[in-house]
């Protein structure tokens, strides 16, 4: 909700890093993680609008990325649906399922709230096992790839990065203007957000609502990236580690999940022949992040930006200014 | 009767507890109007149950002619009524200008996706908004923290961002809870003059306070509770010779 000249360059230099990364890397397997950390950053990007800005702790997350995955196939491999309607569909398809599911949950106290959303996460991965006639059960089904020229690694790498951009920068837009605010103050202080007339419950859901078409987006882009699915990939241990991407990289903050994202699909590729102790390096990283930056890295960030340009704290008397004031005060809509 | 805020034989109980027993008061445009009385008598019981963050037992409050006893506390915010907090309410990971924008909330008629595209109605919005709020500030005397995070306020400062807060909102009645507790003598002058400037203006003002030095100052009315019942209505001059008043205030 600021402005001024570092971000825009930062963001400009990122973006032309993020386009040219296929030509700057020919390694496919680079490429493919990049890709993954796409795909978890759609999914993230809006998670963080419920969950950091708006408190709303959602863990189960995963079964929306799963129904999201499983529509995809099921219409663009079965039903021979243009892959672009089928990803539409499997993101609209998780947005009603998110205002049925947010409809009674979000009425709940921060950690019932919680739980709902994990026992829903749980429900997804064993209705994936179980129902057999629609989604294969434990043998899975292959994921169609998208069209020319998004069938090639680096076409669907941009595809994905274009579609993360494009989420990032509403929930940018999302959290800088009004809707932001009103999140951001029903979260700290629900008192002070109804006292300027702020839908609690309404504001919620239509985060929630949104945070579920992105991640039934994602869900389908996950599937292409994996090019097969099985319930096996959406364990609900995967919504947990979305949650704690958005606290590593810092909740509330823009940047965030890119980072948080990063962490999350990097970390098992980084420590290579310790792969098996991906899941310690990650909870080792939540651990220091909790002890020594409660903001995540992405607040770390936010703070040495804006101590380029601290203003001195200096204690200054309260002078009001009554003409001003009362011209402000009668001024006509 | 319109323009007026009424609430009308206004009770109230908490378990065994009478909070508020039959209290009725109207609060006119372009006039500020003291709640008074001990601590209990059920002064900020009363704000509450006008502002709707407690559901009533009986009785009623009437916005400009409107029935609001029913009505959710944004409801009555979006029909004119704002209000301050005895421990302000403010939202501290913000910025001043962010928490006095807030009170532009109830003119924001953007939807949710209208604003994730950035299109040009919330854009304009917004600018209108972060301009009101940027001249109440000044108004009120925090200019100079425009961009400064609401928790590193004083607490004087902090009191002062909610009345810039509230005056965002634009609204026809304005209830005060203890603005001066906690200020020095020079701030409580400053909070007087602001509290003249809203009045002139035409907003009606229930002032809730501790300092009745300060309330027989600034007010037009004054209302004395004790006990959750009115023992004085009228003049300010009225309540302050009325005897019950004096008894309870000095203990005669």
């Amino acid at each position: 909700m600021k402005h001024h000249h570092v971000r825009p360059a930062i963001v400009g230099a990122f973006a032309i890093f993020a386009a040219l990364l296929p030509y700057i890397t020919g390694n496919l397997y680079y490429l493919h993680v990049a890709t993954v950390i796409g795909v978890y950053w759609v999914l993230i990007a809006t998670l963080n609008l419920l969950v950091g800005f708006t408190g709303q702790l959602s863990v189960g997350h995963v079964g929306l990325l799963a129904i999201g995955a499983y529509a995809f196939c099921l219409l663009a491999g079965g039903q021979g649906w243009n892959p672009f309607l089928a990803l539409l569909a499997g993101g609209a398809i998780c947005a009603v399922i998110g205002l049925v599911l947010g409809l009674p949950s979000l009425r709940l106290p921060g950690f019932y709230f919680a739980m709902a959303t994990l026992a829903f996460g749980l429900i997804v991965s064993e209705l994936a096992l179980a129902e057999q006639w629609l989604t294969n059960g434990s043998v899975g089904m292959p994921a169609p790839s998208f069209p020319t020229p998004f069938d090639t690694p680096w076409g669907f790498y941009w595809l994905v990065l274009g579609i993360a951009a494009f989420v990032t920068w509403m929930t940018a837009n999302l959290a800088r203007l009004m809707w932001g605010r009103a999140m951001v103050a029903l979260r700290d202080s629900t008192v002070a957000a109804s006292s300027v007339a702020v839908p609690i419950y309404l504001t919620k859901l239509m985060v929630f609502v949104f945070s579920g078409f992105t991640a039934g987006i994602s869900g389908g882009l996950y599937a292409t990236s994996q090019s097969y699915i099985t319930p096996d990939a959406f364990i609900v241990n995967l919504g947990i580690y979305f949650f704690v991407a958005i606290i590593i990289g810092g909740r509330g903050v823009i940047i965030g999940p890119f980072i948080g994202a990063a962490v999350l699909a990097a970390i098992p590729e980084l420590v290579g022949p310790l792969a098996k102790y991906g899941t310690f390096f990650y909870g080792f990283i939540l651990l220091i992040v909790v002890l020594v930056l409660p903001g995540g890295f992405g607040e770390l960030i936010t703070n040495l930006l804006a101590r380029l340009r601290r203003e001195p704290l200096v204690s200054s008397s309260i002078e009001p200014d009554l003409e001003a004031l009362r011209v402000a005060i009668r001024a006509k809509p | 009767m319109t323009g007026i805020l009424e609430a009308r034989t206004v009770a109230k109980h908490f378990g065994g507890l009478v909070a508020v027993d039959g209290v009725s008061l109207e609060l006119r445009p372009g006039e500020v109007h003291g709640l008074i009385g001990p601590n209990g008598s059920g002064k900020t019981t009363l704000l509450n149950l006008i502002s709707g963050y407690y559901p009533i037992d009986s009785g009623g409050i009437h916005l400009s002619g409107t029935d609001v006893t029913r009505r959710s506390v944004q409801d009555r915010a979006r029909s004119g009524l704002a209000r301050t907090f005895q421990t302000p309410k403010l939202v501290l990971s913000l910025s001043v200008l962010d928490n006095a924008m807030l009170g532009g909330w109830p003119d924001v008629r953007s939807g949710f996706l209208e604003t994730a595209f950035a299109a040009p109605r919330p854009r304009r919005e917004e600018a209108e908004i972060r301009e009101r709020a940027t001249t109440m500030l000044r108004g009120v005397g925090l200019g100079a923290v425009l961009e400064r995070r609401a928790d590193l306020l004083e607490h004087t400062a902090q009191r002062f961002l909610e009345i810039a807060r509230a005056l965002t909102m634009r609204p026809k009645f304005l209830l005060l809870d203890e603005p001066a507790g906690g200020l020095t003598t020079a701030e409580i002058e400053r909070l007087g003059a602001i509290i003249g400037v809203i009045r002139d203006s035409g907003v009606g003002v229930l002032l809730v306070e501790h300092h009745t030095d300060f309330v027989f100052r600034v007010c037009d009315r004054v209302t004395a509770l004790n006990l959750g019942r009115t023992i004085a209505h009228g003049t300010t001059t009225e309540v302050r010779y009325h005897s019950d008043v004096i008894r309870v205030y000095l203990g005669a």
